[in-house]
């Protein structure tokens, strides 16, 4: 049993790392999209291994079956071929960033070892059936009725906000016959700000 | 102590909010329907709403309703609660009162939207100060920063405006993923979410580990991103100037006020709910217990302070210059915190007060003048104000005397309090801390008196009066008389903020 725990520890870490890692270096937006993926799957797999197989489930559905999916609708808007643009950065600013990070990292490493040294603290157990679909859904509806009804405002309101941002760019699709080209110019101004290297940056 | 009560029993409780959502509702509703009047009705739903938010909390402070945990203990009703609630109501009404002239144009967009956006601001803010629940805090700071969101990108033509949305975007992101990260820890180590859970694990890991758990150190340290977002301290305040330029002036001054207040509610209610670091100032030894978050909070204070009000020095745009003075109040407030005592919570308060009535002020004169040199937002708009604009200029004047903390302005009593609660604590820590946010406040009079030299001692281009609308006339002065009065006769406030404060634990 404790091989097969291991084994699948194993794989879900190198699904998460190799994906991590994907992600990250590929040049091509469509192999970043699909790294991420093969990620979330590495997660699931761990959530599986904490026994939150509700967790495991939903992070197949909502994040590989829902959000990639829609990462690769965006990608496939803007065109596969979309490069990102070229970093505008000077390489100091790169070597600083790049410093930063090491300095942070080896913090945050400190950290963890010099927690981990000394007295370990033991999580108590969970009563058996945590994380069951029964228990959250006993839980959502009971005593977190609240966060539950607030999450769904707060969905409401992005959609509305959404919306209001959304339209008005372009000329209402219901009156004009829309062109394939049309979407182009909703997804452009979007974008255009985040690459026009400005020179309030500097200052900032 | 309070008494949680259960889901239905909350609802008598949770009336501001509840008239919140029916407005909200309400607002979508008329906006789809209703032809003749839209701006006008849904304006009037909304200040209906805020009205009732306000008086009932007011009422619950007057008639000293003590202290309950709504919805089993996720959300607090408390004076705390009902002193920010009251506040975050004017502030969308002021708010409001702002945009109103540019929400009845023809040419306005979505103005119902506008409308029901704020009122989800709001929502989201009272929610904020009112969360006893990581749960909840995350959920009303992902509600309060999506819609703001929203609103920094709502001049759509404006390129400014949606790379202010997308720069407040990416950064949110981050932060609140940041904060996520450190809720984990924290729930990790008490397997609750709720505050006061959390509060109990650690003080018993404290008292066997004889020092603070670096999981929870880890984690508060995590959160704080969160936090700091929220109020724009550094070292996450890099969205402010670009937001704060972008985003349509009555926004910004939104933005610069109420998130800020809300965030500020926020944070303290973890500290002292959540950590119990909070403590009655001058008891022996609290000071000692409470170190890792006084050195922390100190050193985000004086770091906060010090880089606000460097680089508002060299700022050519007024919104960009507020935006920079407004990262450093947000230092000058946290090192009211520093001290982690009551009273510095109680001056936060204040100085929240008298932050709005003079951060909105000045903010409105910009919008004023910007107005009237066709969008020009620089400091040689505001060239030769005093001689074409006298009202104007002088409410300006008394604005920014009070954002320096000039006496005999509201700024100077606030700052004074802040001061004060700090070194009460006593100790090298807390005078080092005080001595930066001294020199801070001499630094920051540079740059408000390069507006008021500009203002007063430089001639214009054109020498005849302008005509600047009479709402923003009558209403920055309505702003600049509390301003003036605080200055001197503030007792009653501060009063009414220290018995609201009262009934917290």
């Amino acid at each position: 049993m404790k091989a097969l725990d291991f084994g699948i520890f194993a794989l879900s870490t190198l699904l998460v790392l190799g994906g991590g890692l994907g992600t990250v270096a590929s040049k091509n937006p469509i192999r970043s999209a699909i790294a991420l993926l093969v990620s979330i799957l590495g997660i699931a797999g761990m959530f599986l291994l904490l026994a939150a197989e509700f967790l495991a489930a939903i992070q197949v559905l909502v994040y590989a079956g829902a959000v990639v999916v829609l990462f690769l609708f965006v990608i496939m808007l803007l065109g596969p071929a979309a490069q990102s643009p070229a970093d505008a950065r000077s390489a100091i600013s790169r070597y600083l960033g790049a410093a930063t990070f090491l300095l942070s990292a080896t913090g945050v490493l400190a950290l963890v070892l010099r927690a981990t040294k000394g007295a370990t603290t033991t999580l108590a157990t969970q009563p058996a059936g945590f994380g069951t679909i029964e228990a959250v859904g006993k839980e959502l509806f009971t005593s977190s009725i609240a966060p539950l009804e607030f999450s769904g405002a707060l969905l409401l309101v992005a959609i509305v906000g959404a919306i209001a941002v959304a339209r008005g760019k372009q000329p209402d699709p219901t009156l004009a016959v829309a062109t394939p080209k049309g979407e182009e110019p909703e997804a452009a101004p979007e974008k255009a700000p985040s690459r026009r290297p400005t020179p309030k940056e500097a200052h900032s | 102590m309070t008494q949680p009560l259960d889901n239905l029993r909350s609802l008598a409780y949770f009336g501001p909010e509840l008239a919140l959502s029916g407005a909200i509702l309400l607002v979508i509703l008329w906006d789809l329907v209703v032809k003749q009047a839209r701006v006008a009705g849904a304006l009037a739903i909304a200040f209906a709403a805020l009205a009732v938010s306000a008086g009932l909390s007011v009422q619950a402070i007057v008639s000293g309703a003590g202290s309950r945990g709504l919805f089993n203990g996720l959300i607090a009703f408390d004076g705390y609660t009902s002193l920010f609630r009251i506040l975050i109501a004017f502030v969308t009404a002021m708010v409001l009162v702002f945009s109103k002239p540019s929400l009845e144009e023809k040419s306005a967009r979505e103005p119902g939207e506008f409308i029901t956006l704020l009122l989800v601001l709001t929502l989201g803010m009272n929610l904020m100060a009112a969360s006893r629940n990581l749960l909840m805090i995350y959920l009303s700071l992902e509600m309060v920063s999506v819609i703001s969101f929203v609103l920094a990108g709502f001049k759509l033509d404006d390129a400014k405006s949606s790379e202010a949305a997308l720069k407040y975007v990416v950064f949110g992101g981050v932060a609140s993923g940041i904060m996520l990260y450190g809720m984990s820890f924290l729930f990790g180590v008490s397997q609750s979410l709720n505050l006061s859970d959390i509060a109990a694990k650690t003080a018993e890991l404290t008292a066997q580990q004889g020092k603070v758990p670096g999981a929870v150190f880890v984690g508060v340290v995590c959160m704080m991103a969160g936090f700091g977002y929220k109020i724009s301290a550094a070292p996450f305040h890099m969205w402010t100037p670009d937001v704060y330029e972008g985003a349509p002036t009555a926004v910004t001054a939104f933005l610069s006020v109420g998130p800020k207040a809300a965030g500020f509610a926020v944070m303290m209610r973890f500290f002292s709910e959540a950590l119990g670091a909070v403590h009655d100032a001058r008891i022996a030894g609290t000071v000692v217990d409470a170190a890792p978050w006084a050195i922390l909070i100190g050193c985000l204070a004086m770091a906060t302070m010090t880089i606000g009000n460097l680089s508002a020095l060299g700022q050519d745009n007024v919104k960009r210059m507020l935006a920079y003075s407004s990262i450093a109040h947000a230092g000058y407030m946290l090192l009211g915190f520093s001290g982690m005592s009551k009273v510095g919570v109680a001056s936060i308060a204040f100085y929240v007060i008298t932050y709005c009535f003079m951060n909105l002020g000045a903010f409105l004169v910009v919008m004023a003048v910007a107005e009237q040199n066709g969008g020009d937002e620089t400091v040689g708009a505001f060239r030769g104000l005093g001689r074409r604009a006298p009202v104007l200029a002088i409410v300006m004047a008394v604005f920014l005397f009070s954002l320096t903390g000039l006496p005999p302005m509201a700024g100077f009593v606030g700052k004074f309090y802040l001061f004060s609660a700090l070194l009460e604590t006593g100790g090298t820590w807390s005078w080092t801390v005080a001595v930066v946010g001294v020199l801070n406040s001499v630094i920051s009079l540079f740059y408000y008196a390069r507006v008021l030299r500009v203002m007063f001692l430089e001639d214009a281009v054109a020498t005849e009066p302008t005509t600047v609308r009479p709402m923003f006339q009558v209403t920055s002065l309505a702003l600049a008389v509390p301003t003036l009065v605080l200055g001197v006769y503030w007792s009653p406030v501060y009063d009414f903020v220290v018995r609201s404060l009262a009934t917290v634990r």
